[in-house]
């Protein structure tokens, strides 16, 4: 927006005093996470919508089809596992709150029965009830299968094939997501930006996407605007508001330090991934190096 | 060994398109391509498997298009070659014969086992085809994937998979790791395909990781060292506990590469061959030391999927060729399959719906 540009390119580095990132702190922070953990990768964008202070060829991170298997709120949430980072303004109510800080999700056992369930009731249902037969996931589904009943082929097009598995494979559809973490200038912090698709490949509607943020954070922190780097043909992203970013960053730098450990701007990431998933529980992104002391 | 060896059972890969993909259709459909429906090559990737029970897809992002191999895709992805259709029409679409679409790619991973291309350059393997329609007018894109694969009469058999880790202690493992992480990177990104050598000492000694390397090697390693060696093909498996449906191929060209090897051709080839597969789920870390600052440990591993290994027994009679076979001509190819199963687990095309996201009336409440 307008804001953003009006705003000067932070040129000097304020990682440590107020855990806020120069956008050659971003590419370096980035450059190690791309190393450490390769599901991750770099990207030009939309070329016209490149910022001219990252490299072309730098502009966003993107890890793709990252499972997400159960929804935010099935988290069991002990109160052992959270953690309250403050913002270091005095607005402690409005801190964040760092629940299973350790990204760590319980498998539910039954999960993949039920799922296993529904789908065998659908074979039996026939196509037509198999719009209707989703009944054990909520509202959106069996979102798409209306329209995909009337394109199954009629008669058999290939031969018999006994070395195909066929359901009750033990493999678990999930929701997969795209997480992408952008450059904020007007912040001057990275900003994650995700784009789910249901078990049948549908993009989730907003209130799906709800579905995967922790209640702590969903109408709060959480917005629905066009990516800054991708064609807006995409649709509407859903990006964790980056305003408190920078206080939770530092208060994170500074526990750190306070356990006698160095902070650097390439770690940026890893600390901004893990804190990250306190708001997306669920979602398995890769920030394979864990940051101990916090 | 031959005891239990049931029908082996593939995991049938799963296409995942994403919406730059369509976006990106969309623009070229309306500037480039137009009224043309000739076949685009676009390409692919997956992942190997780390979750034990969530398979991964091949992807389809907008950077399908960009030609030059593997520019461009991390390091921890291999690269699928694939055709792109495009239809005119939803019609033309459903009409499109797609019996004779995967035959005709299926007919060229065929020529390719036949001719031994295939171990030399394993991407020739695995390969997808892509029939799209793009309404532009109400944001439906309707897609359907096919992983040309062949179904074999009898199919191959196997005995139940081992863990890899019951033939390999943590040393040998790592080198097998480290092994694979030294192969040279090809145009294909990531090697999907692969060979290891392994001496086995005499009888009671455990298996050593003799070498890891392309899998072009894999047959002069079958026969080393008069039977103290012996060699396994393996694949990046995408699937986390079955093997993987890219596994198929390399069966198949591995028993082609043997068959076309021995230089009793025609005579004396028993018509039963039997290969080990390993199914390789290993992560692999990225290059380079941990970032310099303190403050690092490992973290709590995933629940990952654990690499497997198959003694594969296949019934080649007949597949290629009959007796005179030789270099010289090719049989014709078995029937092929691979048609992605649609979200009800029948054949059938995919729909992706973008109008409730392209509305600029519901993206503007959503915006609120």
């Amino acid at each position: 927006g307008t804001a953003e540009y009006l705003t000067p390119v932070l040129t000097t580095s304020q990682f440590l005093e107020k855990g806020v990132l120069t956008p050659d702190e971003f590419v370096e922070a980035g450059d190690q996470l791309v190393l450490r953990c390769p599901t991750w990768s770099w990207q030009a964008g939309e070329p016209d919508k490149a910022r001219p202070f990252l490299p072309p060829n730098k502009q966003y991170l993107v890890t793709r089809s990252v499972p997400c298997q159960r929804r935010a709120a099935s988290l069991a949430s002990g109160a052992d596992a959270e953690m309250l980072v403050d913002g270091d303004e005095g607005e402690g109510d409005e801190g964040w709150s760092l629940t299973h800080a350790n990204h760590k999700v319980e498998r539910q056992e039954e999960a993949p029965d039920m799922l296993a369930d529904a789908v065998a009731h659908m074979d039996v249902a026939g196509p037509s009830g198999a719009a209707a037969g989703g009944g054990s996931e909520d509202a959106g589904g069996a979102d798409g299968a209306a329209g995909e009943a009337e394109l199954e082929m009629g008669g058999m097009v290939e031969a018999d094939d006994p070395s195909a598995l066929g359901g009750g494979s033990g493999i678990v559809k999930t929701r997969t997501y795209d997480v992408t973490i952008t450059y904020d200038k007007y912040y001057q912090s990275g900003r994650v930006w995700l784009y789910g698709y249901s078990e049948s490949r549908q993009p989730l509607t907003q209130a799906q996407l709800l579905e995967d943020v922790s209640a702590d954070h969903a109408l709060k922190t959480v917005t629905l605007e066009s990516h800054p780097h991708i064609a807006e043909g995409a649709g509407l992203h859903m990006s964790i508001h980056p305003c408190k970013h920078a206080s939770v960053m530092h208060k994170l730098v500074a526990e750190l330090q306070s356990a006698g450990r160095e902070a650097k701007p390439p770690q940026y990431l890893f600390l901004f991934l893990k804190f990250i998933s306190s708001v997306i529980p669920t979602i398995e992104y890769d920030y394979t190096v864990a940051v101990d002391g916090l | 060994m031959a005891d239990r060896a049931d029908t082996l059972r593939f995991l049938p890969l799963s296409g995942a398109i994403d919406v730059s993909f369509l976006t990106e259709l969309g623009r070229r459909k309306l500037h480039e391509f137009k009224l043309s429906d000739a076949p685009v090559e676009i390409r692919g990737t997956f992942a190997p498997s780390n979750h034990h029970e969530v398979a991964s897809p091949l992807c389809v992002s907008a950077d399908a298009f960009d030609s030059g191999g593997a520019a461009g895709v991390p390091p921890s992805l291999c690269v699928v070659p694939g055709t792109l259709i495009n239809a005119n029409t939803l019609e033309d679409f459903k009409e499109w014969d797609k019996a004779e679409l995967l035959r005709k790619a299926a007919a060229a991973i065929w020529q390719d086992m036949c001719s031994g291309a295939a171990l030399a350059e394993p991407h020739r393997l695995c390969r997808f085809l892509l029939l799209t329609f793009a309404d532009l007018k109400t944001h439906k894109y309707y897609y359907w994937f096919a992983f040309p694969a062949f179904a074999l009469d009898p199919p191959p058999r196997a005995t139940p998979p081992a863990p890899l880790a019951s033939l390999l202690d943590a040393s040998q493992l790592d080198a097998l790791r480290r092994g694979y992480a030294a192969l040279p990177a090809s145009a294909h990104g990531r090697p999907a395909f692969f060979a290891v050598r392994l001496s086995c000492g005499s009888a009671g000694e455990p298996v050593q990781v003799a070498e890891v390397g392309p899998l072009s090697r894999w047959l002069e390693w079958r026969g080393g060292a008069g039977g103290r060696e012996q060699a396994w093909i393996a694949l990046c498996d995408p699937s986390p506990q079955h093997a993987g449906w890219p596994a198929r191929n390399l069966l198949l060209a591995a028993a082609a590469a043997l068959r076309e090897a021995s230089p009793a051709a025609a005579a004396g080839l028993p018509s039963e061959v039997r290969l080990t597969l390993l199914c390789f789920r290993e992560p692999v870390g990225g290059g380079g030391p941990p970032p310099a600052a303190a403050g690092e440990g490992p973290r709590e591993p995933k629940s990952a999927a654990a690499s497997t290994l198959y003694n594969v027994t296949m019934d080649v009679r007949g597949l290629f060729g009959g007796g005179g076979g030789g270099g010289g001509g090719t049989a014709a190819p078995p029937s092929a399959v691979g048609w992605e199963k649609n979200s009800s687990g029948r054949p059938g095309a995919r729909l992706m719906d973008l109008s409730a996201q392209m509305d600029p009336a519901a993206t503007a409440a959503a915006a609120v």
